[in-house]
């Protein structure tokens, strides 16, 4: 346990030589602040409100003005990341392809309403962004940093199944637990998935009509 | 994140010298018994390409052709709905839908055998590429956005050293006034008419902005500009630089693109080793620098004075105008803010010269335009057409109709500022002013197609729930308008609506127009207002017949009897609420 503690003591003492490297490099730079928030977001993650008072004192900005050029921007987190992060486009493009119902199947499988479903919960934030850039092949998704293209609502399912397995095998080997396999378990079978894509398959687009 | 900082050396560089590294490059690409290009940009990137580029390297090894093969990744070479795309030399080919597994047939076809690969082949001819006129992007997908030789071998940094050896500043600004060059970042404000306004400016210290920060949802033209040319935006920015006078250039583009901002940092580097920018450019009077500033996910930090704070560091809010930032700009300073697609318009034109550009287009918007083609479309992708090119046949001929045969009912163009024009005015021209007199505008170059599975209500709404999010909050019309604008949509939506409310919205629409204090609030009544005019009929259907024709939207009893039933599009508050996380 004290090897454990020491560790995270060396870790977070290394994070802050780089946060004061990034902010020797900007030093004497106009209109760094932007610059040396994105920096510290990419070394611890968030934005930790110590470290935003820090930056603040580095500068010889008022902590307000930090404060809020960090809350105004919606790419600086205030609070730390749920781990993985899965990234919904709901750009125009995607939109009008069926953006918003694999949005849903993201969010069911990340976030399922019914207490009995609640155990395979998967860690993920799910978020949706306005485009990704990618928009002649949308839907777009994108999980931590791999983006996915032409997803449909029921690829969302194979591509969440696929990524489940690769983060948690990857989760597990970096911390040793020996948690059961979640292969095949992880979801499920949904009764929903089908109707979720109604505007990708035609026959689908009377069936609300019918409702 | 940052590297290395390369050494500058200490003399700058002469025109000669330029060509000599243009011949030399040249020379040694000639060497080869092949090229095989392979898309790197955005969406072939994700589909796969950098194992494609693998596989390709591991079938000429195999073949033991790997020393007389040109294997490199080039930007955007188009048609990105069927990447990953591979363009192959000599014999130029173009394959489409390219795997791996295919990597070794394709090269002993084509490389070894000297037959094309048939069955992934794209035709010579395909109506995709047959009827653009590529400009700003004549080099995409042709050359390695990394390496800046490759770029001088195709001509490039030639514009800027002509110009500050042989022409005036004054005179560089009378050549782009004549070329009749307009903003391409969606005002259409006349290029040469800024440059001449800062270079007028009387400070020391002014600065060139090159705006890359492309919010506009469904637009990549710009994105594709930085990761597969970033070296032309860098020449433009310069030569910008000489013409109003400026020493330091920023160029502020999106966290969200990280491979471009990856390879204009390379650029930069590789531009300040040479050196093309730098102190005493081509061993003119002339020094320019150039940085990169990455926004942090708000749309309006695109617009101009809110781009400039938050380069400065601070809130990327908007600033009532006048003061223009061309008079009073970053740090009070007069300031040139143009678009990434603006600024790669001009060596071109300062090569070709003012008449050559003229001569394409209409008579008020010269020049060509890049185009964002998506949405349920055949083929979407990057083009670039003529200004005046008809939206038919942008979309029929080149986009190839809409998909699986459905019918055709909008296209949307100018992003959430712009509108939706139905079918009855396909025939209108792309320029700045036939699109605002069907009730749209030019934007940036995104086009969204519609077909007839969309319900305009609901598409209405987006957009509105779009400006709502990315409304900074400073002025209440703005604030607290598109708030109420989208709660009447809403309310359509969901049939709970009177044909009174239609009159509210519409007055509201306009007033939440005429009383905003930037482009953001005054234009995001646009789409609502244009769709209403064009599409009245659906906005009734649900408020009397309480009915969605397209089938998208859910009434509210509805939800009640299919309350087990997942709702269909767009239609959960939740889904709408989190649009912006
Ligand atoms: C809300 C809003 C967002 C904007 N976003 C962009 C953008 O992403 N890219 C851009 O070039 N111009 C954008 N503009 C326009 C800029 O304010 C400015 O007019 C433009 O960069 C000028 O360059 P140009 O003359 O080369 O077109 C935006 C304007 C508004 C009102
Ligand atoms: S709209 Fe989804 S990537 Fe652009």
């Amino acid at each position: 346990m004290a090897q454990i503690e020491k560790n995270q003591a060396i870790e977070a003492e290394n994070k802050h030589k780089q946060l004061d490297r990034a902010l020797m490099r900007q030093q004497g730079r106009r209109g760094a602040l932007i610059e040396v928030l994105h920096e510290a977001q990419h070394i611890f993650g968030y934005l930790p409100r110590d470290i935003l008072g820090y930056i603040a004192a580095s500068l010889q900005l008022p902590p307000s003005h930090v404060f809020g050029v960090a809350s105004f921007y919606p790419s600086f987190r205030l609070h730390p990341p749920a781990g993985h992060t899965i990234t919904v486009c709901m750009g125009t493009a995607c939109y009008v392809n069926g953006a918003s119902r694999v949005l849903r199947a993201a969010e069911e499988r990340c976030h399922p309403r019914a207490e009995s479903e609640q155990h395979d919960r998967i860690p993920f934030d799910v978020h949706a962004v306005h485009c990704l850039g990618s928009c002649g092949s949308g839907p777009v998704m994108q999980v931590d940093d791999d983006l996915y293209l032409h997803t449909a609502a029921e690829t969302v399912e194979s591509a969440l199944d696929q990524c489940v397995e690769t983060v948690r095998a990857a989760d597990h080997a970096s911390d040793g637990t020996t948690e059961a396999s979640p292969s095949g378990e992880i979801f499920p079978e949904s009764d929903t998935s089908g109707r979720q894509d109604a505007r990708n398959n035609d026959s689908a687009a009377g069936e609300t009509d019918d409702t | 994140m940052r590297e290395i900082t390369i050494q500058q050396r200490a003399r700058p560089m002469t025109l000669e010298e330029l060509y000599q590294i243009g011949r030399a490059h040249r020379e040694r690409v000639a060497t080869f018994r092949a090229e095989i290009h392979v898309c790197g940009s955005g969406g072939c990137r994700s589909a796969g390409s950098e194992k494609l580029l693998d596989a390709f390297r591991a079938a000429c090894e195999k073949k033991k052709i790997a020393s007389d093969v040109r294997i490199i990744t080039t930007g955007c070479m188009g048609l990105c709905g069927q990447g990953p795309l591979v363009r192959i030399l000599p014999r130029e080919t173009l394959y489409a839908g390219v795997t791996p597994e295919k990597a070794e047939r394709i090269v002993s076809s084509h490389i070894i055998r000297e037959k094309p690969f048939r069955s992934l082949l794209l035709d010579a001819d395909h109506p995709f590429y047959a009827s653009q006129t590529p400009i700003v992007l004549r080099h995409m997908g042709r050359l390695d956005p990394e390496s800046i030789e490759d770029y001088i071998a195709h001509g490039g940094y030639e514009a800027l050293a002509k110009a500050v050896t042989y022409s005036a500043p004054e005179h560089v600004i009378l050549e782009i006034r004549n070329s009749g060059l307009r903003g391409r970042g969606g005002g259409g404000y006349p290029t040469g008419l800024k440059w001449d306004i800062v270079r007028r400016g009387t400070s020391k210290s002014k600065y060139v902005v090159c705006n890359a920060d492309e919010g506009d949802p469904g637009a990549f033209m710009d994105r594709a500009l930085l990761e597969g040319n970033p070296h032309a935006i860098l020449e433009g920015m310069a030569i910008a630089g000489y013409a109003v006078g400026a020493q330091q250039g920023y160029i502020y583009t999106r966290g969200e693109y990280p491979l471009a901002v990856e390879r204009m940092r390379h650029a930069i580097r590789e531009a300040e080793r040479l050196p093309v920018i730098g102190n005493r450019i081509f061993e003119s009077g002339f020094s320019f620098q150039v940085d990169l500033r990455i926004g942090a996910g708000a749309f309006v930090s695109g617009e101009e004075t809110a781009l400039l704070r938050s380069i400065e560091g601070k809130r990327g809010q908007p600033q009532p105008r006048p003061p223009y930032p061309s008079a009073s700009g970053l740090w009070g300073e007069p300031t040139l803010v143009n678009n990434t697609e603006t600024l790669a318009n001009v060596p071109p034109i300062v090569l070709n010269g003012a008449r050559w550009f003229s001569g394409m287009g209409t008579e008020r918007s010269r020049g060509t335009k890049v185009i964002s083609l998506a949405g349920n479309l055949r083929n979407t992708g990057l083009i670039e057409v003529p200004m005046g090119t008809s939206l038919r046949s942008i979309i029929f001929d080149i986009g190839g109709g809409v998909r699986e045969n459905r019918a055709f009912k909008a296209v949307q163009t100018g992003g959430p500022s712009g509108g939706c024009i139905p079918s009855q005015h396909l025939d209108a021209a792309v320029d700045f002013e036939s699109l605002a007199q069907v009730g749209s505008m030019m934007g940036s170059g995104g086009m969204i197609v519609m077909d007839d599975t969309a319900c305009m209500v609901d598409v209405a709404a987006y957009f509105m729930a779009f400006c709502r999010d990315e409304s900074c909050g400073k002025c209440i019309p703005c604030r607290v308008g598109t708030v109420q604008l989208y709660r009447i949509l809403d309310r359509i939506r969901r049939g709970g609506a009177t044909l009174q409310d239609l009159d509210i919205l519409e007055e509201l629409a306009v007033m939440v127009k005429d009383t905003s204090l930037c482009g953001l609030g005054r234009s995001a009544p646009n789409p609502v207002i244009s769709i209403l005019h064009y599409f009245r009929r659906e906005f009734e259907d649900h408020i009397t017949g309480r009915r969605c024709p397209a089938g998208v939207c859910l009434m509210d009893n509805e939800s009640e009897t299919a309350a087990t039933a997942p709702l269909p599009a767009g239609t959960s508050p939740q889904t709408e609420g989190s649009v912006h996380e």
